[in-house]
């Protein structure tokens, strides 16, 4: 790599990590761009990101709150000093896990994969939280990272067994292209709540990718929210990989004006009696485009597993379009497993309703819509962000509705 | 005051509903302070009329129109009907997921009054309320209308009338779900709200719910028309004979 390209190695990191960078590098550039596809005739080619030639940006460390003394909260290159054992055990170790099979799924491939390569030879800022056995971290552990120009940021949570902790990420900031991976290891009997608040620029392009390996009898729901960035491809993986484990996905998008975005939200059941929820609720106005893709695979060994997924969509304006694209993937009989999905607009019925109360029609129609997304954002662990989930929406609502009520006059 | 208009005019209104006319030329005239009721049986076009009076987009006016205190509202928004003063208490009372009775209630208040309420005045009133139509507490902050019961649902359209405090309501069946002791209750708070600044037209199939709110009139419609009208000795005779006999009278329209 060239001077000007993102740096392949930081300084003073242990030679371990600079040859995962290297491998990753060679992977990266043997791959080609992933497309994108949207029902029949949409295509989003991620091929003009030029990411050889992406400049390098410093970035603010991220910050973050939280008082426990009893839990490790670290900037990853801090962490690689101090607490070297534990980044070695854990650094990319969840990329390892086979799961899923479909022909768009990365997380699978990612060793094939253009944008996970890239990430994983690049990255520059990263985060270590790590909760001891059997420690409860109390209140959620919020972390900001904003990003200016771009970003490749990685982190990692462990949750040792029977251990409990909350986590926030605000991800903010105007730029081109910011890399997000996410690691969750949750260990036998532990409880993670992970929520993300994605509100980037419009300019920027997100890719996230997130995936928590989930021990026996533990429990990780994700809360995330996506009303940012001008292409979003972000995939949410749980591999369900001990007895008893669960997992609630939860998942809002909320896009106008050309947005984009490509959600890939997995539950791999690989034990007996697991579960998996799968629900996402996004609304879309103007020409702003959705993929949705659940995945539940129920492997052979994985006896009495429980899963569900559910999407349901609104389409504000004339040409916004989504595609909800429900997988089942069943190797054993003696499972539960269902599905849902729903593209619709805002029933008339609600709407009349509220207007004979008095309402507007775009005062209604917010109601309706931030009605529809609210039980997901009380799902939020902190309560200024749930205001500021409540405030963007309203603003992206606002925005949408705003535009359709000038076109209608 | 007999000298002045109705309050409420509706003239030879014909109404369609995805192409087939249900409302088949309607007179009827109301006045705020006053209770109309109207009966009639299943599918004779009650609903339809109260919709069309609040302004549901589905049903379309063909002929005729509507006006209240003054103005034609045939073609304007339920927005314009409700800030004129007209309520509807829906037969069916529609679901609004994730949106709070207590929030949605405030929102509605203020888009009613020229400047908003503040919060704890609001809260106070809706706690007033609350009590008279005895609805606990906790519906509050429950979202509008979700997993209630039948007669919760009936209930809380009966809250929102209190609170919102319309020139003229329309109880679309308010009755049907309650049970005794709930009727009882709504009906008391529909009394105690009634007065000269307040009018009711009351849909209802039974006789229950007008001992406890005495109409001042009875209307009965048959088939898309107001077959007869009269003082409330109708809905006795009505109880006794059927609409059969309303049938053979409709040629004495009073
Ligand atoms: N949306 C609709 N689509 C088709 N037909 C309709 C619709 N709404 C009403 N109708 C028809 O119009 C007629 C009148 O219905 P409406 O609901 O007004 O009756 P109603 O007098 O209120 O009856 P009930 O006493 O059962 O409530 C019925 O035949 C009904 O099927
Ligand atoms: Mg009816």
């Amino acid at each position: 790599m060239e001077d000007k390209t993102m740096p392949v190695s930081a300084a003073g990191e242990p030679e371990w990590v600079s040859a995962k960078r290297r491998d990753a590098l060679a992977s990266f550039s043997s791959a080609p761009y992933p497309v994108m596809r949207y029902g029949l005739n949409i295509t989003t080619d991620l091929g003009e990101l030029g990411l050889e030639n992406l400049k390098a940006q410093r970035q603010k460390p991220p910050k973050v709150e939280n008082m426990n003394k009893d839990i490790i909260i670290a900037d990853l290159f801090t962490a690689l000093k101090e607490y070297p054992d534990i980044v070695e055990k854990h650094l990319f170790r969840s990329m390892g896990f086979a799961d899923c099979r479909c022909p768009n799924c990365i997380t699978n491939v990612i060793a094939n994969h253009k944008l996970a390569s890239f990430h994983q030879a690049a990255w520059s800022r990263g985060l270590l939280v790590y909760v001891p056995r059997g420690v409860t971290a109390g209140e959620p552990v919020y972390a900001d990272l904003h990003t200016e120009g771009s970003s490749i940021d990685h982190t990692i949570i462990v949750a040792e067994p029977r251990s409990s902790l909350s986590f926030l990420e605000n991800l903010s900031g105007e730029g081109k292209y910011r890399s997000g991976v996410v690691e969750v290891f949750a260990g036998d009997g532990s409880r993670v709540n992970f929520g993300s608040m994605q509100n980037y620029g419009r300019g920027l392009v997100n890719f996230s990718l997130k995936k928590a390996i989930i021990g026996r009898d533990a429990n990780v729901e994700w809360v995330t929210c996506d009303i940012g960035s001008g292409i979003t491809k972000s995939d949410v993986s749980s591999v369900l990989n001990g007895p008893g484990a669960r997992t609630m996905n939860r998942g809002i998008f909320l896009g106008s004006e050309g947005q984009h975005f490509d959600f890939h939200i997995n539950a791999i059941h690989s034990s007996p009696h697991t579960e998996s929820y799968l629900l996402t609720k996004g609304a879309l106005n103007d020409n702003a485009k959705a993929i949705y893709r659940g995945l539940v695979k129920i492997a052979r060994e994985a006896k009495g597993a429980n899963g569900y997924q559910k999407a349901d969509t609104m389409i504000l304006g004339g040409r916004a379009e989504a595609d909800p694209v429900p997988y089942l993937e069943i190797d054993n009989n003696e499972v539960k497993c269902g599905h849902a999905t729903t593209v619709g607009q805002i029933d008339p019925d609600k709407l009349f309703y509220l207007m004979s109360r008095g309402l507007t029609e775009i005062e209604a129609k917010r109601r309706i819509l931030e009605g529809f997304f609210e039980p997901l954002v009380r799902l939020l662990q902190v309560e200024h962000t749930q205001n500021e989930a409540r405030r963007l929406m309203h603003g992206g609502i606002i925005r949408g509705l705003g535009k359709e009520m000038e076109a209608s006059v | 005051m007999s000298q002045q208009n109705p309050d409420l005019i509706i003239e030879n209104l014909h109404v369609n509903v995805e192409g087939q006319e249900i409302l088949k030329g309607i007179n009827l005239q109301a006045n705020i302070g006053e209770i109309n009721a109207i009966m009639g049986p299943n599918g004779s076009g009650k609903s339809t009329l109260a919709y069309t009076i609040m302004g549901h987009p589905k049903y379309e006016v063909a002929q005729g129109r509507i006006v209240f205190r003054g103005e034609d509202i045939t073609k304007e928004k339920p927005t314009q009907r409700a800030r004129l003063g007209l309520f509807l208490s829906f037969q069916y009372p529609t679901e609004i997921p994730g949106v709070t009775v207590s929030n949605f209630l405030r929102t509605a208040l203020n888009a009613l009054r020229p400047q908003p309420v503040p919060v704890p005045e609001f809260l106070k009133l809706l706690k007033e309320k609350m009590a008279l139509l005895k609805i606990d507490q906790s519906f509050a902050s429950r979202y509008l209308n979700e997993g209630f019961s039948g007669g919760e649902k009936k209930r809380t359209e009966i809250l929102q009338m209190a609170v919102l405090q319309p020139r003229m309501a329309i109880l679309d069946e308010t009755d049907s779900g309650l049970d005794i002791d709930s009727l009882k209750i709504v009906a008391n708070g529909v009394n105690e709200l009634m007065g000269p600044h307040m009018g009711a037209l009351v849909i209802t199939h039974y006789q229950r719910l007008l001992n406890y709110i005495k109409p001042d009139r009875v209307h009965i419609m048959m088939d898309g028309r107001i077959a007869m009208s009269g003082g409330d000795e109708l809905v006795q005779k009505l109880e006794s004979h059927g609409y059969e006999w309303v049938q053979k009278g409709a040629g004495l329209k009073v």
